[in-house]
């Protein structure tokens, strides 16, 4: 039972404050929060985003086309669009973070695609895994992202160990990017890319040298076109040179030092080289400097070509400039104009330096010689291929001489050519010929036809006679005759012969009669033995039998 | 009239007297065999023709030939010869060599088409009769000519003889179809003497 005080007692209600932000709201806040850490960390780990020009996005998708590094993944193209002049596009790509270092300025990119040239064919791979940015990246320098993209893949790796050196033609002979150099048929380069200078009008060949053969490049290297068949006419012959059979079907650089010369100085930094026109050619030194002389032949220059040796006792002095030149107000219709020939003299043939002063000393001495009587003469070098030079000799007849110029170049006299000396050598033989005992060997050759003559006439003879006897017309009927009885006699002995169908009858029938005969044989001996046979027929009891042998 | 009347029975008194006509018998050089048939190239080179068989004057009778001493023969009436022997002992002479060895093609002039032979077979047969002595014989010569080579050529007198075994005509045709089998076997070693 319950007391007064306790059921008076009030009962309190304690009272707990509602708190205000639910517990639940934890929940979306911490989702919010990995969310963004997420997308921060997503943020944090790519890799940065770069710019690579091209000319056309040929091959190239959004999303899709890998960069690639020695075959390594390290980027994606992400997007790709119009620059804003519409000459080019924009790709835009994302290296990956690891990689981001390798963005160095320098750095090559460049589209991989599939490429059939003579060199070789590359990029098969890419007709199954489709087309990539292969990347180089460059070792040192600043850090960028924007690169200018190659539109040709690069022939050499950066930072291949070799030498560059710059070639030019000393012909009109040209090359393309990707043709070989070669040392001894190794390949040890290649030609990179090809410039043509408008101011110089000349062009330009960069190339690669590979280590260790980059050693191999001097001061006195000098290369030379080594492309397929090189075949050379000339007043010395005729000269073959055939190169690797690579060069056969692309072009090729050969290089070497000439026959006689020193290795020279190692080149370390990019030199200019010429391109000789064949091996050949290496050996033959350069001249600058050279006097020019006009010759004034007055018969026909055939043979003489534009750089045809001019000799002097042998030794090549210089060579011909120009055999084309017509004088102004001159026509070859004037029988009597003489062809100029336009020649050089390199006073470095002659033992001097091939300096400026050398040119004065030699002109001087040049003059003085053709003053003694010093003149040109056309020479057949090659009776075979025509080819003719030019040889300066002295003729007496021709001392005191007195200087002649045209153009304002001296003209060195002209003396008999080669072909009026041939022509008179042929005038020495036909009198030698008529010198010879003709007519006695006239008269025993007549003497000998006449013999001949004869024994013609008696085979001529005999011939007629046979015509004669075939031509009449009673001997063609007994001819025609005897064909037709031969051949009658021929058909009849085709019928009797042992394979015939008539012999095979005979044949037969004669056996026939054969076995009638042997038939009626017993016949015959019994009437004739016995004559009552027919009636009465012999005994059977009288014929013997074959019987066994006694043992 | 008169004479007609008494011509039928004369005809008839005459055949009465005549007996029955004596029984004949054929006789087969060559019996069929299977072993016969086979189908050969032409085109072979050791071709063998068999020019010609001469037999003996009394061995072209029909009659079947029997030695009834050391000079006498019988020939006999009542057992002949179903072909001429001519005829019959080249075709029996081909099929033995034939079959005798196959590096030969053997062919019968004016019987076959025969093309270019390698050798030549001419034979005469001077005896092939049985004997009174139980024996059946055989003899006579043959010529194996090389056409390739003339002078190979050989020249062959043989002889042969078998003993009868039992009484009879059939019997001894049988042993001179062995005869002329070893008459062939005799030209096939010759012929390989030549290779």
């Amino acid at each position: 039972m319950m007391s007064e005080n306790e059921s008076n007692a009030t009962t309190m209600a304690k009272i707990t404050p509602e708190k205000r932000v639910s517990g639940l709201w934890f929940i979306p806040l911490l989702t919010i929060a990995v969310g963004g850490w997420m997308i921060y960390d997503n943020w944090a780990s790519q890799g940065p985003l770069i710019t690579i020009t091209f000319e056309t996005a040929e091959g190239l998708e959004a999303g899709k086309t890998l960069i690639k590094t020695r075959e390594v993944q390290v980027g994606l193209v992400e997007e790709i669009t119009l620059n804003s002049e519409l000459d080019g596009v924009l790709v835009s790509a994302r290296i990956n973070r690891e990689f981001r270092d390798l963005l160095v300025e320098g750095s090559r990119f460049w589209v991989v695609q599939p490429e059939v040239t003579l060199s070789g064919v590359t990029g098969l791979g890419t007709l199954i895994s489709g087309q990539y940015i292969r990347f180089s990246p460059e070792q040192d320098g600043a850090m960028s992202d924007y690169f200018t993209g190659l539109e040709q893949p690069p022939l050499t790796p950066l930072g291949t160990p070799g030498l560059r050196v710059t070639l030019t033609n000393a012909g009109d002979y040209t090359f393309t990017r990707g043709d070989r150099i070669e040392y001894f048929g190794i390949t040890v380069g290649t030609i990179e890319d090809v410039e043509f200078n408008f101011e110089e009008n000349q062009v330009y060949y960069n190339a690669f040298i590979q280590a260790p053969y980059h050693e191999l490049i001097s001061s006195n290297t000098r290369f030379w076109k080594a492309s397929g068949i090189h075949a050379e006419f000339n007043g010395a012959g005729f000269t073959l040179d055939i190169g690797s059979v690579r060069t056969l079907i692309s072009e090729g650089i050969s290089f070497s030092i000439p026959d006689g010369q020193f290795q020279g100085e190692t080149v370390t930094e990019s030199a200019l080289y010429y391109i000789y026109p064949s091996r050949a050619a290496i050996n033959e030194q350069l001249y600058i400097y050279s006097l020019r002389y006009w010759v004034m032949v007055n018969s026909g220059i055939g043979g003489l070509s534009v750089g045809a040796p001019v000799s002097h006792r042998g030794v090549q002095i210089g060579k011909v400039l120009r055999t084309d030149y017509i004088p102004e107000g001159q026509t070859l219709l004037n029988k009597d104009m003489p062809i100029p020939v336009l020649i050089e003299i390199n006073p470095g043939r002659l033992g001097l330096p091939d300096t400026e002063q050398s040119l004065q000393r030699a002109s001087t001495d040049i003059n003085n010689w053709i003053s003694e009587g010093l003149i040109a003469t056309i020479r057949t070098q090659n009776f075979i291929l025509g080819q003719q030079s030019i040889d300066l000799a002295y003729d007496e007849g021709f001392a005191n001489t007195e200087l002649q110029t045209f153009t304002d170049l001296v003209v060195i006299p002209t003396g008999e050519d080669t072909l009026q000396k041939f022509a008179d050598g042929i005038e020495r033989l036909i009198t030698k010929i008529n010198e010879l005992p003709i007519e006695e060997l006239m008269a025993d050759l007549q003497v000998l036809l006449a013999e001949g003559s004869a024994t013609l006439a008696s085979v001529q003879a005999l011939s007629a006679t046979g015509n004669e006897f075939f031509n009449d017309s009673r001997n063609a009927e007994l001819v025609e005759q005897t064909t037709q009885t031969m051949r009658s006699f021929e058909s009849l002995a085709s019928g009797f012969s042992s394979e015939s169908q008539t012999n095979q009858e005979i044949l037969k029938l004669m056996q026939s009669l054969t076995g009638l005969v042997e038939e009626f044989r017993p016949l015959v001996n019994d009437i004739k033995n016995t004559p009552n046979s027919l009636v009465f027929p012999v005994q059977a009891e009288d014929e013997l039998t074959p019987a066994r042998k006694a043992q | 009239m008169k004479y007609n009347r008494l011509l039928v029975p004369l005809c008839l008194a005459i055949s009465a007297c005549a007996s029955e006509p004596l029984p004949l018998s054929y006789y087969l050089l060559s019996t069929p065999s299977a072993d016969q048939a086979r189908q050969q190239s032409m085109t072979e080179r050791n071709i063998l023709v068999i020019e010609d068989v001469e037999m003996a004057a009394y061995l072209r009778q029909s009659g079947i030939a029997m030695q009834t001493n050391g000079s006498q023969l019988q020939i006999s009436k009542q057992h002949l010869w179903a072909e001429n022997l001519e005829l019959a002992v080249p075709k029996h002479l081909a099929t033995a060599m034939q079959s005798r060895s196959a590096n030969y093609q053997v062919y019968i002039r004016n019987l076959d088409y025969v093309p270019s032979a390698r050798y030549s077979l001419r034979v005469h047969i001077d005896n092939l009769q049985a004997t009174d002595q139980g024996e059946v014989v055989s003899s006579g010569r043959y010529q194996l000519i090389d056409n390739e080579n003339s002078t190979r050529s050989i020249a062959v007198d043989f002889y042969f003889e078998r003993d009868l075994q039992e009484d009879g005509y059939s019997h001894a045709v049988a042993k001179i179809r062995e005869l002329l089998g070893d008459i062939a076997a005799d030209v096939i070693r010759s012929a390989e003497s030549l290779n």
